[in-house]
């Protein structure tokens, strides 16, 4: 028995030790320092103005928040951002400035999930390598007068941690929203859905992509 | 009197239950292993799902996600090798006990939380398979329990690689292979 527990121990030893050396070097791996699941710092006090009050006008878009948003919006505030309605994104999204960079979508969720659709022009973070995605990003960033983040929506929570790290990046904290619907309200409401890499041109109806699996 | 072993020790010294438990629990842990080591930060925030480590310090999650996928394929290719088997699967048991416990609560939360029938329950538990129901995995886990177990008490070391690299007589046990069933 002992002879076990002394091999249990040395292969336990030796493991760790080769795994933390393959994670090092492994393209994907983790750093052991990063905060990846960061929280407002310091914490909120004060509910952030909803972003209704500056959302410009688009024609059949309502400015009431929807009884779905609630939690989601209640959330987004006690994390110190600010929450965005579907209403409003959906007007930037249909608003002229779009294309020219006014507004910038970005989706927190995974690679694959982004590239299975995302909101057409959407950007996509990557949250393992929030510094090198920022950083990329950082031209479209700096000119947007609004980024939108999103993930999926309902309990997902990529969309509040990648406007922290957004914020810790030193981008605008004024500028950025948390759409808290995210992708399944956009798809939800048959909204354009671009499909691969940004500006694929690849546009599907939301509703033909419900029900395709969650990150 | 009858010295001959029982049926039991005979079908071990066989080798081939011992060589059927590490190629199964073996290839599962390389395969499992292999799907959390090639995503890790996804594997990490299912973990953290299972609110069972603080986010804070971020080191223990971080821990967590960047070695336990690479530990599991290390576990997983000794058995298969046949190389220190007793303490890699015990190893794997230990693994597998936490494992358990923790979809276990996960699901027993949910069963207080939500109301649902136990068997209805399902989630992505991070294991490397994807959504799976909690009346097929905890099953499941203790078959592969049982498996360890299998591993942890064969006398045999027949198709080991560790039988090569340190004959019979040098063994911690001492046990080989018994001659034939006469």
């Amino acid at each position: 028995m002992k002879s076990i527990l002394r091999e249990f121990v040395w292969i336990g030893v030796i493991g760790v030790v080769i795994s933390l050396g393959l994670n090092t070097v492994s393209p994907r791996g983790l750093r052991l320092s990063e905060d990846y699941f960061p929280r407002s710092s310091p914490p909120p006090t004060q509910p952030a103005p909803p972003a209704t009050s500056t959302a410009p006008s688009s024609q059949g878009a309502t400015t009431l928040p929807e009884p779905a948003e609630d939690e989601g919006f209640k959330y987004v505030r006690e994390q110190g951002l600010q929450p965005i309605s579907h209403a409003e994104v959906k007007a930037l999204y249909e608003d002229p400035a779009y294309p020219s960079g006014a507004y910038v979508f970005v989706d927190a969720r995974t690679r694959d999930l982004y590239l299975a659709g995302h909101i057409p022009g959407a950007y996509h973070m990557e949250r393992e390598r929030a510094k090198e995605s920022v950083e990329s990003l950082r031209p479209a960033l700096d000119q947007a007068i609004k980024i939108i983040v999103y993930c999926n929506g309902g309990n997902c929570e990529d969309s509040t941690f990648a406007a922290i790290q957004m914020q810790r990046e030193n981008v605008n904290a004024m500028v950025i929203y948390v759409y808290p619907g995210g992708m399944d309200q956009w798809k939800d409401r048959d909204l354009p859905v671009e499909k691969g890499e940004r500006g694929s041109g690849d546009l599907v109806k939301g509703r033909t992509l419900l029900g395709e699996p969650h990150g | 009197m009858d010295n001959r072993p029982g049926l039991l020790r005979r079908l071990d010294q066989t080798g081939v239950p011992l060589l059927i438990a590490r190629l199964i629990l073996g290839g599962v842990f390389v395969y499992n292993g292999a799907v959390k080591a090639s995503h890790p930060f996804d594997f990490m925030k299912m973990v953290r799902e299972y609110h069972m480590v603080p986010d804070h310090p971020a080191i223990f999650l971080n821990l967590i996600g960047s070695a336990l996928p690479w530990l599991e394929i290390w576990c997983g290719l000794l058995l298969i090798l046949g190389l220190a088997m007793r303490g890699s699967a015990l190893l794997i048991l230990t693994m597998l006990v936490g494992f358990t416990i923790a979809v276990t609560v996960r699901a027993l939360n949910i069963y207080f939380t939500e109301g649902k029938a136990f068997c209805e329950i399902y989630f992505d538990c991070g294991c490397g398979t994807g959504i799976e129901w909690i009346c097929g995995k905890i099953p499941k886990n203790l078959g592969m329990c049982i498996l360890s177990l299998v591993i942890l008490f064969s006398r045999s070391r027949r198709f080991c690689l560790d039988a090569v690299i340190r004959p019979p007589g040098a063994t911690d046990s001492g046990v080989e292979v018994a001659p034939a069933v006469r």
